[in-house]
């Protein structure tokens, strides 16, 4: 299988002479474009008054249309993969926007249209595209129309680091006499990159919008395209490095009546009803083939992220025959039979030489949806609504089928090819919610509000995946290789977590009703207070059955039952001290009994306050504070603790806290300045105890404390050791923008924009990238536009896109052996790592990139 | 239908079928029950208070002294109908400020006329939902009117100069301008392309007011908000995960803006995951191995994290 080249084309940023050419041809044809709109300025009566959008008045309306023309040329340094995660902007022409009105002059009649815009922009290859259509004919209809097409991109290798140290590789020829070196390859990509277009369409109709029956109508579709990579769970004998080809749309169908029986009420009736299909497909990922059989059929060896390269226990030594010798003397790879060719793998050694998994999957979920509102009631206004669902997902046919070799034992068996295939799987999801709010004016400066919701949901499935049909070589020492030509044994054989031919049963649901009950008073026309009580119940239950408590110790799937009850206070101020100062703020606090997952939240508290200062018209400074608290100080299932089914281990003590303050100045002293500032900073942390599973030393982190009789307090059971897993990011963000128009033909504009996050993390695994706690992204700009002509105008915009990583961040752990139950200790503590020496920068180089870009463009409207 | 999966006892596609057939029947019978309820001509237009015809001046006296604002009031959609077609559904200026004859008839009194600029948000609040409340249900009781935050804080009614919605600017500009705190959010390197212009605050969140915390649209699957673009993670899946179903993405993804890939709330997976997975959280699956040998990415394996329809482990 060849490469198919979907990543190579937009991974490789370094510019190309063909990059470049076209980047000067785009330069080039800007320039040629602004050259006329040049000549005109020259010929032109410096006396023209300021530019004035040209309309036109055909048959009755009024038009007006805008194109900007032109393109961008980017030149991208440093890594490009995390330039198209964050930026993506690329060389090449563009329409960067268009635009066109259309408005009935007065007395106009019969027409279809009264109104019409439409709006398009990013048009020839930018990541984000948008178009928007707008038309409407008085009280007949209203048209809304938006598509949006952007491209989805992230490589920012992160979740799964390379794992590998630099160096490693595999023998090519004899083990202690090798000829050449075969590396093993570090995962420079991230293995779960993406690089997806998704296409998405919103339309809607309304009928007689302002008539006592209104139709409204709306239709939907998304689809999502592309290819990513996906690790997978054992293909064969190791893990593979999977391409995944995302491949799915969405339609979502909307019918609605509104009645207006009376002018303060509405009755709606809504039916809403969405269809999903997935035909997503995976397969080996394409440059993963880094051997040959003796055939040429490409190879793959898989475990792509094992520290220790592929060696001899991937291979079946007694069908090695004379390739074998001993542990340490053996043949694995033969050199190609030529140049350039891939290494030859031994015909007994584990690869996967094919792979396919199919999941076509089909959901329906449609809901119906009655509403009401009415302000019918004296002083009372209300609205609610009940709202139906019950969808159905259905994957009628699993396919996964693996070829290759893979080596069970040394007793001369082995796995040829494995398949699964007539698996299939169903599942409900049935939803009946209703809402219901209601404000009484008890006078004119008090009102009581109380607002309801309810939800219960229900979500029965099953699945099957019959057991793998597994056609085997038949034991016998030389039978376990892939070249076997003898009768294959058929057997069985299964993957752990219930994937072994059994039908499973399972279910989620999820019960909960929030009520708030509010009370405000407005003291004055400068200040208005309001308090409100909130209550909330939910019951969330999961597995078969799942009537009782979740217990301590898990199996597959998870069964039990979970009830939190909330209660919380809110205060709310709203004060305006000044004609132009307003001044707001909320402060909530509240708790619950229990929660669902460790990070969910016990006690809570928010405050925000914002404000917003008006001294002169062209002067606006706004501030605005929030902290929002969270904790979890106790074991969170706290039923399974009460009715003695699961043990207390010690405290969660899950912190995390968001605080961030802003300010905010937008000065406009008259039409030629204007100035907008922004500084922001915000501490956000987290932080959980955790357990580690297996023993080690004291010298992990946050060692245990024992009990007089040896005991630890935490991390009972196997879970000895104890650490605190925390992620502490401070940031700031500061940006400042400048226009300046000397003159009405000519506009300037400068700015700069920068967020830099300086924190720390709990960093247990050496080889863990050192991620972004410690980095910057930064983006200044230049832009100038000059209108020679009434109409036309030349438009040129620089962009730097900066962004940098730092150095490590936190305290690096280090283990001293690849033993699963090594030592681990801080990096800085141990100088003779026998493991693996690790830079300070971790083993991969620090995500940086720069990139200076320039837009050009023509701007005409007429 | 395959052998086990017969999830109701009834055909799905029957019953799919019932329910539509139904539902049509209701569609239908609304017009009949408007018709037979149709004795008033009254429409859902403003809930006007009484007052005495000869109160009113007309647009047109009005527009002798402020003829600036009636000049860009002529493109307005609560006037434009009225100019067009001569539609009296059209709002004019008495429509909002009340009655004009004393104001007019005391020299421009503006003791005399209902100034909305000055007025308390309540009631500018009131005279908007006079027409509006139809569209804007949840308004009263949302956390922008409880802020006093009232409509003319983003809405321009005579002159705007957003495209759309009489907005006083664009998003996500006129939000910024309160949120400043979402500025530097949407600014961090991984983010929401908001400042691109390819996702609205308005596509999330209705500041009109929901039923639900942070003016979050309301939705059957409240995760909706996030998987009407993220479709592939919608589900419902045979083996959820279900905290991402209880408690939402929010439990790992932080929406607006972070320096973390994918907008992950921890700056790694494994880190991510052991907040709960854990030994020590009951209810934990796996706990963190030691060191440096063991601790795979948990996705490497767990790759449908957000829910499989095989793999109770979310290996497939």
């Amino acid at each position: 299988m060849g490469n198919h080249g979907w990543f190579a084309g937009t991974i490789t940023q370094q510019p190309s002479f063909a990059g470049i050419r076209r980047a000067a041809v785009v330069a080039a044809a800007a320039l040629l474009l602004g050259a006329p709109g040049i000549a005109v300025a020259q010929d032109a009566n410096p006396a023209v008054p300021a530019p004035e959008p040209q309309f036109s008045t055909p048959d009755g309306y009024t038009s007006h249309h805008t194109i900007d023309m032109g393109g961008r040329i980017a030149n991208i340094t440093g890594s490009g993969s995390m330039y198209d995660t964050l930026v993506n902007l690329h060389s090449g022409p563009r329409i960067l926007g268009e635009s066109y009105t259309l408005h009935a002059l007065p007395g106009k009649k019969h027409a279809l249209v009264d109104d019409l815009s439409a709006f398009g922009s990013g048009f020839g290859g930018d990541p984000y595209v948008f178009a928007k259509l707008d038309a409407s004919k008085s009280k007949y209809y209203e048209f809304y129309g938006l598509f949006r097409r952007d491209r989805l991109y992230s490589d920012y290798d992160l979740l799964g680091n390379p794992n590998i140290p630099y160096g490693q590789s595999i023998p090519i020829g004899p083990s202690n006499a090798p000829s050449a070196k075969l590396a093993w390859p570090q995962v420079n990509q991230s293995p779960v990159m993406f690089n997806i277009v998704r296409r998405m369409t919103d339309t809607s109709l309304t009928l007689a919008p302002f008539a006592k029956l209104t139709y409204r109508f709306g239709y939907s579709h998304s689809t999502m395209e592309g290819p990513t990579l996906s690790p997978s769970y054992t293909i064969l004998k190791y893990n593979a490095l999977l391409e995944q080809y995302e491949r799915n749309g969405s339609d979502d169908y909307l019918g609605a009546v509104d009645w207006k029986p009376r002018a303060d009420t509405k009755i709606t009736f809504e039916m809403q009803a969405n269809h999903y299909k997935s035909d997503t497909f995976f397969q080996l990922n394409p440059n993963g083939f880094t051997v040959q059989e003796a055939d040429g059929t490409p190879a793959y060896l898989g475990n792509f992220t094992s520290f220790v390269p592929y060696g001899i226990s991937a291979c079946n030594t007694t069908s090695m025959g004379g390739a074998y010798t001993n542990s340490s003397t053996y043949t694995m790879l033969t050199p190609a039979n030529q140049p350039g060719g891939l290494p030859i793998i031994n015909p007994a050694c584990a690869v996967v030489t094919s792979y396919t998994r199919t999941l076509p999957t089909r959901i329906w979920t449609p809901t119906e949806t009655l509403r009401f509102q009415s302000g019918a009631i004296r002083n009372i206004t209300m609205n609610g609504n009940i709202h139906y669902t019950r969808g159905r997902s259905d994957l009628d046919h699993y396919y996964e089928d693996a070829r290759g070799l893979s080596t069970l034992n040394t007793n001369g068996t082995a796995n040829r090819a494995v398949l699964w295939t007539g698996g299939n799987a169903t599942v409900q999801h049935t939803v009946i919610g209703a809402d219901f709010g209601m404000v009484w004016h008890a006078t004119s400066a008090v009102s009581i509000a109380d607002q309801a919701t309810y939800s219960s949901t229900h979500e029965p499935g099953n699945s099957i995946i019959p057991p793998q049909t597994a056609l085997a070589d038949p034991a016998g020492a030389g039978n376990g290789t892939i070249n076997y030509t003898g009768t294959l044994v058929t057997g069985t054989a299964s993957l752990p977590h219930g994937i072994n031919g059994v039908r499973v049963y399972n279910y989620y649901g999820q019960e909960y009703l929030i009520n708030n009950l509010t009370g405000s008073w407005d003291v004055s026309p400068r200040a208005q207070f309001a308090l409100t009580y909130r209550y909330s119940n939910r019951n969330i239950g999961q597995g078969i059955p799942h009537q009782g408590p979740i217990p301590d110790v898990l199996g597959d799937p998870v069964n039990g039952t979970i009830t939190i009850n909330e209660n919380a206070g809110v205060f709310n101020a709203a004060l305006h001290p000044a004609q132009h100062w307003d001044l707001n703020g909320t402060a909530e606090i509240g708790y619950a009994d229990n929660a669902f997952t460790a990070v969910g939240q016990r006690q809570f508290r928010t405050f925000r306050v914002h404000t917003l200062y008006r001294p002169k018209t062209w002067a606006t400074i706004s501030g605005s504070f929030s902290d929002r608290e969270r904790h979890n100080n106790t074991n969170n299932n706290a039923d399974a603790i009460a009715s003695g089914d699961a043990n207390y281990n010690g405290p969660i003590n899950h912190v995390d806290h968001s605080r961030i303050g802003s300010i905010g100045v937008v000065l406009a002293p008259n039409e030629h300045y204007s100035v907008d500032v922004n500084y922001s900073y915000s501490d956000v942390y987290a932080a959980t105890n955790i357990c580690f599973s297996n023993g080690a030393t004291a010298t992990a982190p946050g060692a245990a404390t024992l009990t007089s009789s040896g005991t630890p307090y935490l991390c009972s059971g196997n879970a000895t050791w104890f650490g605190r897993d925390f992620m502490d990011a401070p940031t700031q963000f500061a940006m400042i923008g400048l226009s300046y128009t000397p003159v009405a033909k000519a506009r300037l504009g400068a700015g700069y924009t920068i967020s830099a996050v300086n924190g720390s993390r709990f960093f247990n695994d050496a080889r863990d990238v050192n991620g972004s706690m410690v980095s910057a992204y930064q983006s200044p700009y230049l832009n100038f536009a000059y209108t020679f002509h009434p109409g036309l105008s030349w438009k040129a915009e620089y962009n730097y896109y900066g962004y940098g990583e730092g150095g490590p961040s936190g305290a690096a752990m280090c283990s001293t052996t690849t033993s699963a139950t090594a030592s681990v200790v801080p990096c800085s503590n141990f100088p003779g790592l026998t493991a693996v020496t690790v830079s300070p920068a971790g083993f991969t180089a620090p995500r940086n990139f720069h990139a200076n870009n320039v837009t050009i463009s023509m701007h005409y409207e007429f | 239908m395959v052998a086990g999966r017969n999830l109701t006892g009834c055909g799905y596609a029957e019953e799919y079928m019932k329910r539509f057939l139904v539902w049509a029947a209701a569609i239908l019978l609304v017009p009949g029950l408007a018709y037979a309820a149709g004795g008033s001509k009254q429409t859902a237009t403003a809930k006007a208070p009484v007052h005495n015809a000869a109160d009113y001046v007309g647009s047109e006296t009005c527009a002798t002294c402020h003829a600036d604002v009636a000049q860009k009031f002529e493109s307005n959609p609560h006037s434009k109908m009225a100019l067009i077609h001569g539609n009296p559904q059209g709002q004019t200026c008495e429509s909002c400020h009340g009655p004009g004859r004393a104001h007019v008839e005391s020299g421009g009194d503006v003791s005399k006329i209902l100034q909305l600029s000055k007025a308390p948000t309540k009631v500018v609040d009131a005279t908007c939902l006079t027409c509006h409340a139809g569209a804007h249900p949840n308004f009263d009781r949302s956390p922008h009117a409880r802020a006093g935050v009232s409509c003319i804080s983003c809405h321009s009614v005579h002159s705007s100069t957003a495209e759309t919605k009489l907005l006083k600017a664009s998003q996500p500009k006129l939000c910024y301008q309160c949120h400043a705190d979402q500025k530097a959010q949407f600014n961090m390197p991984i983010h929401h392309k908001v400042n691109e212009g390819l996702v609205k605050c308005s596509d999330c969140h209705d500041v009109h007011g929901t039923f639900l915390a942070n003016n979050l649209k309301s939705t059957e699957d409240q995760n909706q908000v996030c998987t009407k673009c993220h479709t592939d993670v919608r589900g419902p899946f045979v083996f959820e995960h279900a905290p991402v179903r209880a408690e939402g993405c929010v439990t790992c993804h932080t929406p607006h803006g972070s320096q973390n890939p994918r907008l992950l709330n921890m700056p790694s997976i494994a880190t991510l995951c052991n907040q709960c997975h854990s030994p020590l959280s009951a209810g934990g699956v796996h706990g963190l191995d030691p060191g440096s040998t063991t601790v795979t990415p948990c996705i490497t394996c767990h790759t449908m994290i957000h829910g499989s329809n095989n793999s109770q482990a979310f290996i497939r």
